[in-house]
Parts: structure tokens; C-alpha cells; sequence
């Protein structure tokens, strides 16, 4: 047969769709008989008041057109990620600009007696050199370098180059002081007091102590009683774009380009720190090269400097920071030690543990160790807890969070410890976990429930019941998923200097923390207490149809304009995202919020854009109504026409509403705050990590082979792009547990960073293991069509068994 | 402290050049004082994505700054600057550098390939349309660096393999880890170039 004879063989077609993704939905009603959003019925019935809101946030999970389905993310967001025009701060550029570089302190510990910058000012292109003589008053320089990368100066110069030529020119005669930087040398007898005369030699705030139950006598009835140390070496995000910022001056009015997870917050930064009125500060983050919570300080603390030489020069300043500078101002996770003593029966139940927790608090003064990650230990069945916290003030970097809240670098030594005592009390360490976890049902008192724990309108007799929680489901699923069954039980049992061996770890997640919406008892009482986080947004309908969503967010990969969007379209009836468009990280377009932390996004952000699709929607419905002269209750909203269900050819278009008013565009205003606290239902979200990996007995070497990593996710509203955050939450997880901050080795105690990414294993393409996502759908009652927020890198952390 | 950069180790490079004419040894180079400043004028014109453009320069400078910063062409992003993320990457003559660490001096009169040439949002190339199917980026800053490096792979090898895919980039640092996806947008795309997928 010839070529030209033979059948062809069809195009394979590419398109968006899940690659190893796994979507398990739970049943859709359930009741828990905890009074929450399960039983039947479109409302939830909450706490001693009886507060009464709308299931689903009114829009039930049934009949859904785009909610759940797989989407690329919204085009004018994803696709200048590849066609090179995404605006990170970086990509900025003006042609009159001056550059910036830093002068950064090679001390842990100084205080600058003299500076001279006599020769660098006449150094070729320089243009300013600002230093703590002429910083403004309204945002100086520190007096005290308080740890190795601390600012000394800030060049301005024609180019990079010539910048940092003169920074090396400027001389400084430093006072070095006495300092401790690490765990070790601030818990040392001859450590020096860095807690600014406020606490103690050692342990240099006052420690915190929190008790419930009756430890003492709960350790007498211990049938098991078991201590254990675990050491965590610090942790860094380590973004790939660089921290920085450019300024430039129109008249009065400054527009400032950052690098951060909100724009609201660094704008009132810029104002104070210039002194002028915030609304002559325009700043602008749509894009950012990966943020991982740990990057907003290392930008933001720079822009009223660089906004300030900008103004002093006329010209437009970029600032962008070495890696090593970087790294020194980013946020890092923190080194700590946690010690356990746990008791339990002989069935394994753990009855009582007592944690103590030292942290390296960096340059924080007082407490700020994140309470050890308290709030997101899964720790609520435990009848009787003591925990004592140390809290230490070191010259080092600040900690705080840095790829997520710090919670993972404590939830460390929680596993570590639940997989001894299950090995203790000789049992699988699934089972233990699923013996000693909170299920639906569990009841949580303010005391029990951690340091974000707070009043709320939903507390019923003192407690709050978990509602919405698949602890159960993500074991099982993740147990399925890898193949529990075949694991060898016994630790190091297989044959052979490589071994292979299964191991599991869970993780709780704050993030099923339901914002109050506009209307709601919680908003109300949230707002008038004063101090509240608001996330205000803005939707309009213009005249082509078109429905424009402003909200604040900067995307950091992100993409959580796109699930928004879908939640929306689905309010407004869509069946598509083709009428959708964003407009957003700008403060001179998007209304006020705060920055975004926590996976908390699509519930906050996105619940302030849901209730004002809700607005328009209604709007939008009477108006109709009134022109077609048909009954609210007997129109339909099918992509952007609204009809008569009786009679079809009764109908408007969106666009031609949006044409008869005023102005031709329809606007919605709504509000969405921070619950400030744990709260509603308790419906948060619980992770499992199951993974398989091989090590080399002789060398310590290590290789990630597999994982079935297990969310409770609530209604995943885009799947793509859940599958996609995943897949990434797994392999930076895996690098935050295995390996630790690079301290710098030249100069021993000293935790920096002399060669950047050169000394930090970051994880390559050739490090991926092979995986599957597992979404149980635990329908989130709270949430628009039953969704939780899923965090972006829920992290649980793996294991080696 | 001895901090590895680019100036440093042009520095070193220069002293060590000097201390090993007088001495035969240089290992101590990299702690030579600092160079004086002379700026020094160059002007060369680079073919960029087909496009002859004239850029001046000082003879330190980096092809990434004359790329970016003179030309404008700021697609090409620069990370680490300290050649080890891939962030950067070009194609010279057909070939990925990290422009970072690459002179502007060594690239001058050569074909160089940078993401602006591989296509905009009206005229998509299939590895960056496959790439928005797949989510192959998230955050998207490493991009434009691994984009043009796997042009250069599929324009040598068709019908790559994911384990050749992974060797290819292996020098680029993704930090969302969207690796599983990069790679099947790499493997797809040559499938497309092929004839035998169709992208919907």
C-alpha cells in the first residue's frame, strides 16, 4: 500500500483536563447531628443564639454549569506568563530610570560609628546615596544592625553596575557587637540580652504556658508514657523574583510597583513613611513571580526609601535586591526544638501530652513564634495538654510566614512524634492517627482550640462542633491511592542497602475559615468591634455585556481571579467565562482590602465579589422584570439573557439592561470580613501526604518515588488549577522538610546566605516524584456551592519510614 | 566575607589573570581588591529574534542587561543572577545561555533567540499554547527561560522523550514545581509540531 493509501490516524487532541487527579464526592447531604449545615434545608442554624444563614451561601452545589469543571485560568492573567509580558515589578522599566543597590551590613550584630560616602557620591553615574544621615525622619534607617544583611545605604546610579561600584566604595566603621544568632547560642550561658532589657538571660521573653485538663493526674493513668526531642534546622520560600520596586513621581502623586500578596497595606506603608496622604500613593502588583508569604517584607520595607530617592532626584528608581540580600529580609520559617512527653492507654488513645517549644524568633521582639503552631495541630481529642513556650530574640532574620503560616515547621515534630507512640503502643501509624484525630462531631472549647481561637456568634454552650471535616476519608483515600496494604510494617525491614518504605503525615489547615458577608450577624458584630479586616470588591455590567470584576489581589501564581470568576458565573448564570474580565492589583482601580494570607482568598476576596454578583443579580432581575413585565419568580438567567420561563421570546440581554442605565454600566458594591477567629462550623481543611521513597542506607541519600497527596477541599470549584497548586504544594513541601536554611559555614552562628540558590538544594525537574492529588469533596456548608478555600500549598510533610 | 557574584568573579577572573602572567599562581584571586572603575564604551549590534539592534555598553556588562534593560526587551527575567535558576535563558546561535552570566561582548554580531521571538498573545507558538492548556506555569517568572530552551531541544529533536524533556531543563529551576506539567507541555507540543495532535 502506498503512504498515500494508508488510513490516517486521527489527531490526538490536547486540551485542558486533570492528568493524575482524583475527585471524591462525599455524599451531598449528611448530618453530623451537630447542628450545622448537613441536615437537610437550605439554612444553617448556628450557636446559642440560633443564628440563622444561608446554606451554601444560597447557591447550592446542584445543577452546576462551571464550578467543578476543569478551566485553564482566565486569559489575561495566564497568558502574558508566556508570551513574556506579565508586569512583575521587575519587568517595569523607564527610560530615564536610576538603579538601586544596597549596602548591607556584614555584621550579626552593629552599629555604624562612622559613614563616609564622600567618595561613592563622586564615583561615575551616581546619582544619590541616602544612609541614616539623610533618611527621612518620617522613616528612618535602623540605629541597630540587628542581624547579617541589615541596610546601611542605598546607592542610585545610572546603571547596576555603577551602583554597586560605589556602594563598594562607601566606607564604614562599624561597632560590631556581641550577638547570638541561632538556637544554640542564644540558649548558651554567655549569650548576650537581646531582649532590650525586658526579659530574661535565657529564654529572653517570658515563657507561655497553656494547661487544660488534669495533666498531672492523666500522666499517673497512663498506661504509656513516652518522651521525644525534635530539632527543625529553619526553612526558606526562596521566590524566583528577586525582591524590589521601581517609583516614579507625576507631581505629587507617586505610583509604586511591588512585589507582595496585597496592595492596599504597602500603599498605607509608602504614605505614613513619606508622611503624605495615602491617596497621592498609587500602587500597582498584578504579577508576581511567586510570593509564598514569605516575600512582602523584603519589598515592602524598601518602597518609601525608593519612593523617597525618586522624589529627591526626579527620576523614576528601580530597586532590586541581590539573592543573598533577598534572603536575609524575607520572612523565613523558624529553627525551633520541641520536646514531648505523651501518655496514652494501652488502645493507643493519647490522653495526655505536654509540648515545650523554644523558637528562634529572629529579629521579632516578644512572643511571635507563631504560639508553636498550636491552632493547626490536629490536637482536639487530647483531654488533657500543658504546653510551655520559649520564645528567643536572636540577630537573624525575621521569621513569620514562609510558605504558609508558621504551622509546618512545628506540625515537623508533631508527626515525627505521632509515628513514634504509634510504633510505641504497636500499632499502624494510619490507625493511630485516625484513633487520636477529630472527626465530625468532635466538640472544641475555646481553651482546647488554640490561639486563634475566639468568641463567635457560633459557639454554642462554650464549644464548637466540627462540622465539615474529612479526616476520615483523606486516610482512607490516601491509603487506597498508595497502597497501603503492600507497605513492609516493619520500619527498615526490607532487604538491602537501598531500602524502599512507605510513609504517611497529616495536616490541618485553618483555611476552612468562612469570611462574614455583608447582612450576616458575624459581619456586623466583626465590623463594629472594631479594627476588622474588610475586603471590599466591585462588579459591573457594561454595555457590551461584559462583567468586570475589580478586587485588589495581586495573583502569584495563584489564579484565584479565575476561581472567583467561576463561582460568579455561576451566580449570573453563565455557562462559560467568556463574559468575564478582571481588573485588579491596582489600587487606582480595585476598591480597598487587606493583602491576601492563607489560602483564605476565594472565601474572603472572593466572598466580597460573590455577595456583589448576588446584588447585581437581583438588580438585574428586577429590572427585568419591571421591563418584561413578568413576575421575579418566573425569570431565568442563561449567559447573559434574561427570559420569561414561560414564554422565551420575553427577553433582555445583560448588555441591553447595562444600556438603559445611567451611565451605561451597572455597578455592585460588597464587603466580606475576616472572621478574625476560627469560627462557623469549624469546617477546616485536613490534609494526609502518603508517599513512597528510597534511601541509601550507607549514604543518607534520599529519592522521592511516589505520593498520593489527600486534601479535604469543600467543592473544588476549578480542578486544573487545583491539581496544578498541588502538585507544587508537594514538591516545595518536600524541600522545606528535608532541607534547611543555608546557613552561612564561613562564618559559623552567622545564618546567611553567601552564595543564594548555589548552597540551597532547590528541587529540580529531575526531583518530581510520581503523583496523584486526591480531592475529597467534603461539602463546605458555609461556602458558595459548597467550597472551601483550598490553601495554596496545603503541606503536609513527608516522612521517611 | 567573599560573596559569589558576577562582579566578583569578573573581578577575579581579571586579578587572576594578571597574578598568574607575574606568579603562575592565583588562588587566593578571588580576594583581590576590588577593580578601579573605568567605564569603558562599547557598541555592538546583536540580531535579536531577526531583528539587527544596536546597544552601548560598558565591557562588563551582561547580555541580560543589554537585552532587558538597554534594548527594552524585558521579557527575558533575570533571578538569581548568579547562573544556577535558568530564569534568564536566551538562545545564541540556536544554543541556550544563561544571559546573567554571559558578557554582552561574547553575544555581540550573533543570532539570539529570546521569548519575545516565540510568540505573542495574537500569534501563540503551540508549546506556549499546550503550556496554558497543561498549567504549565504557575507563577510564571521562570517562563520565558525554560520556553526558549526547549524551542532549542524541539528544534533538534522532534520526538523528544520525557526523560530527554528532563535533561534538556534540567537547569531550570521552576519554584510552584510545575515540572509534570512542563514536561507533557514539551512532549505535546513536538506531537503537535508533528502533525499527530491537534491543540483545542
Amino acid at each position: 500500500m502506498s503512504q498515500t493509501q494508508r488510513p490516517r490516524t486521527p489527531k490526538r487532541k490536547i486540551e485542558a483536563g486533570l492528568h493524575s487527579a482524583i475527585i471524591v464526592n462525599q455524599p451531598m447531604v449528611r448530618n453530623f447531628s451537630t447542628g450545622g449545615g448537613h441536615s437537610p434545608g437550605d439554612t444553617l442554624v448556628e450557636g446559642d443564639e440560633k443564628i440563622v444563614t444561608k446554606k451554601w451561601q444560597g447557591y447550592p452545589p446542584e445543577n452546576l454549569n462551571v464550578v467543578g469543571k476543569p478551566q485553564p485560568p482566565l486569559a489575561e492573567v495566564a497568558i502574558p506568563r508566556y508570551t513574556g509580558k506579565a508586569e512583575y515589578a521587575t519587568r517595569i522599566s523607564f527610560p530615564n530610570m536610576l538603579f538601586a543597590k544596597l549596602l548591607a551590613s556584614p555584621h550579626p550584630r552593629a552599629r555604624v560609628r562612622k559613614l563616609d560616602a564622600t567618595k561613592a557620591a563622586q564615583m561615575p553615574g551616581v546619582a544619590y546615596i541616602l544612609s541614616a544621615q539623610n533618611a527621612p525622619k518620617t522613616y528612618p534607617f535602623p540605629e541597630e544592625l540587628f542581624f547579617q544583611g541589615s541596610i546601611v545605604a542605598i546607592v542610585a546610579a545610572e546603571t547596576e553596575d555603577l551602583a554597586e561600584d560605589a556602594v563598594e566604595a562607601i566606607d564604614v566603621d562599624y561597632e560590631v557587637l556581641p550577638f547570638a544568632s541561632s538556637l544554640s547560642q542564644i540558649m548558651s550561658g554567655n549569650a548576650p540580652d537581646l531582649s532590650q532589657g525586658r526579659g530574661q538571660r535565657r529564654g529572653n521573653t517570658a515563657p507561655s504556658v497553656v494547661q487544660y485538663g488534669d495533666v498531672e493526674k492523666a500522666f499517673q493513668d497512663a498506661d504509656i508514657i513516652k518522651e521525644f526531642t525534635y530539632y527543625y534546622a529553619g526553612g526558606v520560600v526562596a521566590p524566583l523574583q528577586p525582591c524590589g520596586s521601581v517609583a516614579k513621581w507625576d507631581g505629587d502623586k507617586v505610583t509604586v510597583w511591588g512585589h507582595g500578596q496585597g496592595i492596599y497595606p504597602p500603599r498605607a506603608i509608602i504614605a505614613r513613611g513619606l508622611g503624605i496622604d495615602p491617596k497621592n500613593v498609587r500602587f500597582i502588583n498584578k504579577w508576581n513571580g511567586g510570593t509564598f508569604g514569605g516575600v512582602r517584607q523584603a519589598s515592602e520595607k524598601f518602597y518609601p526609601w525608593v519612593a523617597y530617592i525618586a522624589k529627591m532626584t526626579g527620576r523614576p528608581v528601580k530597586l532590586t535586591l541581590t539573592k543573598d540580600q533577598e534572603l536575609a529580609h524575607m520572612q523565613v520559617k523558624p529553627e525551633n526544638i520541641q520536646k514531648f512527653k505523651v501518655g496514652a492507654k494501652k488502645d493507643g488513645r493519647i490522653v495526655v501530652c505536654q509540648r515545650e517549644y523554644f523558637v528562634n524568633n529572629g529579629e521579632r521582639s516578644g512572643g511571635g513564634g507563631g504560639n508553636g503552631g498550636r491552632s493547626e495541630l490536629y490536637l482536639h481529642v487530647v483531654p488533657n495538654w500543658k504546653e510551655i513556650g520559649h520564645d528567643y530574640r536572636t540577630n537573624s532574620m525575621t521569621i513569620g510566614a514562609s510558605r504558609s503560616n508558621m504551622q509546618q515547621e512545628f506540625k515537623f515534630g508533631w508527626e515525627q512524634m505521632m509515628d513514634e507512640m504509634a510504633e510505641a503502643v504497636g500499632m499502624d501509624p494510619v490507625q493511630f492517627r485516625l484513633l487520636n484525630v477529630q472527626k465530625p462531631g468532635t466538640k472544641v472549647s475555646l481553651a482546647s482550640g488554640g490561639p486563634t481561637m475566639a468568641p463567635v456568634p457560633e459557639i454554642e454552650n462554650g464549644f464548637l462542633t466540627y462540622d465539615s471535616f474529612a479526616s476520615v476519608e483523606v486516610m482512607e483515600e490516601g491509603m487506597k491511592a498508595i497502597g497501603w496494604d503492600k507497605r513492609n510494617s516493619v520500619p527498615g525491614g526490607n532487604p538491602g542497602r537501598v531500602k524502599r518504605g512507605f510513609g504517611v503525615a497529616m495536616s490541618q489547615h485553618h483555611a476552612g475559615r468562612v469570611g462574614y458577608h455583608e447582612g450576616e450577624v458575624g459581619f456586623e458584630r466583626v465590623v463594629k468591634r472594631g479594627g476588622a479586616d474588610v475586603y471590599e470588591s466591585e462588579i459591573e455590567l457594561n454595555a457590551e455585556g461584559n462583567i468586570i470584576l475589580r478586587f485588589a489581589q495581586p495573583d502569584s501564581g495563584t489564579n484565584h481571579g479565575t476561581g472567583i470568576a467561576m463561582a460568579i458565573a455561576e451566580i449570573l448564570g453563565f455557562t462559560n467565562l467568556r463574559h468575564i474580565r478582571l481588573l485588579w492589583g491596582d489600587s487606582d482601580l480595585a476598591p480597598p482590602a487587606p493583602g491576601w494570607n492563607s489560602g483564605l482568598t476565594t472565601q474572603l476576596q472572593g466572598g466580597a465579589l460573590c455577595t456583589a454578583a448576588d446584588k447585581l443579580r437581583k438588580d438585574l432581575l428586577n429590572r427585568a422584570s419591571e421591563l418584561l413585565k413578568v413576575d421575579i419568580g418566573r425569570l431565568q438567567i442563561r449567559d447573559a439573557v434574561i427570559s420569561s420561563k414561560d414564554d422565551t421570546k420575553k427577553a433582555v440581554t445583560f448588555a441591553a439592561l447595562a444600556r438603559s442605565n445611567e451611565g451605561r454600566v451597572i455597578r455592585q458594591h460588597a464587603s466580606c470580613c475576616h472572621p478574625g477567629a476560627i469560627g462557623r462550623a469549624m469546617n477546616r481543611g485536613i490534609g494526609a501526604c502518603f508517599v513512597e521513597v528510597e534511601v541509601d542506607t550507607w549514604t543518607g541519600n534520599w529519592r522521592f518515588i511516589r505520593a498520593a497527596y489527600c486534601h479535604d477541599t469543600g467543592n473544588v470549584i476549578n480542578p486544573l488549577l487545583a491539581e496544578a497548586d498541588m502538585n507544587g504544594s508537594l514538591v516545595q513541601s518536600s524541600q522545606v522538610a528535608t532541607e534547611a536554611i543555608p546557613w552561612d559555614r564561613e562564618f559559623p552562628g552567622t545564618r546567611h546566605f553567601s552564595v543564594g540558590y548555589l548552597s540551597y538544594r532547590l528541587p529540580t525537574i529531575m526531583d518530581v516524584p510520581e503523583q496523584t492529588q486526591v480531592f475529597v469533596n467534603s461539602w463546605n456548608p458555609d461556602g458558595t456551592s459548597g467550597r472551601k478555600d483550598l490553601p495554596k500549598r496545603l503541606s503536609a510533610l513527608l516522612q521517611e519510614q | 566575607m567573599m560573596r559569589y557574584s558576577r562582579r566578583n568573579f569578573l573581578k577575579a577572573a581579571g586579578a587572576g589573570i594578571t597574578l598568574t602572567a607575574i606568579e603562575g599562581e592565583s588562588l587566593f584571586a578571588a580576594v583581590a581588591p576590588p577593580l578601579p572603575t573605568p567605564i569603558t564604551k562599547e557598541r555592538a549590534t546583536f540580531i535579536i529574534n531577526g531583528k539587527p539592534l544596536v546597544a552601548e555598553y560598558e565591557a562588563r556588562t551582561t547580555l541580560w542587561e543589554v537585552i532587558a534593560v538597554k534594548l527594552g526587551l524585558t521579557g527575558t527575567t533575570r533571578s538569581c543572577n548568579r547562573a544556577s535558576c535558568g530564569a534568564c535563558s536566551v538562545l545564541i546561535d540556536g544554543t541556550p545561555f544563561y544571559s546573567c552570566h554571559t558578557l554582552a561582548m561574547e553575544a555581540a554580531g550573533k543570532k539570539i533567540f529570546t521569548i519575545e521571538g516565540l510568540g505573542d498573545e495574537k500569534n501563540l507558538h503551540p508549546l506556549q499554547k499546550v503550556g496554558y492548556l497543561y498549567m504549565a506555569a504557575d507563577c510564571g517568572f521562570c517562563t520565558a527561560g525554560w520556553s526558549v530552551t526547549a524551542k532549542a531541544l524541539l528544534d533538534k529533536n522532534l520526538n523528544p522523550s520525557a526523560d530527554e524533556v528532563k535533561s534538556a531543563l534540567a537547569g531550570h529551576i521552576c519554584r510552584c514545581a510545575a515540572y509534570s506539567a512542563i514536561v507533557r507541555t514539551v512532549v505535546d507540543t513536538a506531537a503537535v509540531l508533528r502533525g499527530e495532535a491537534e491543540i483545542i
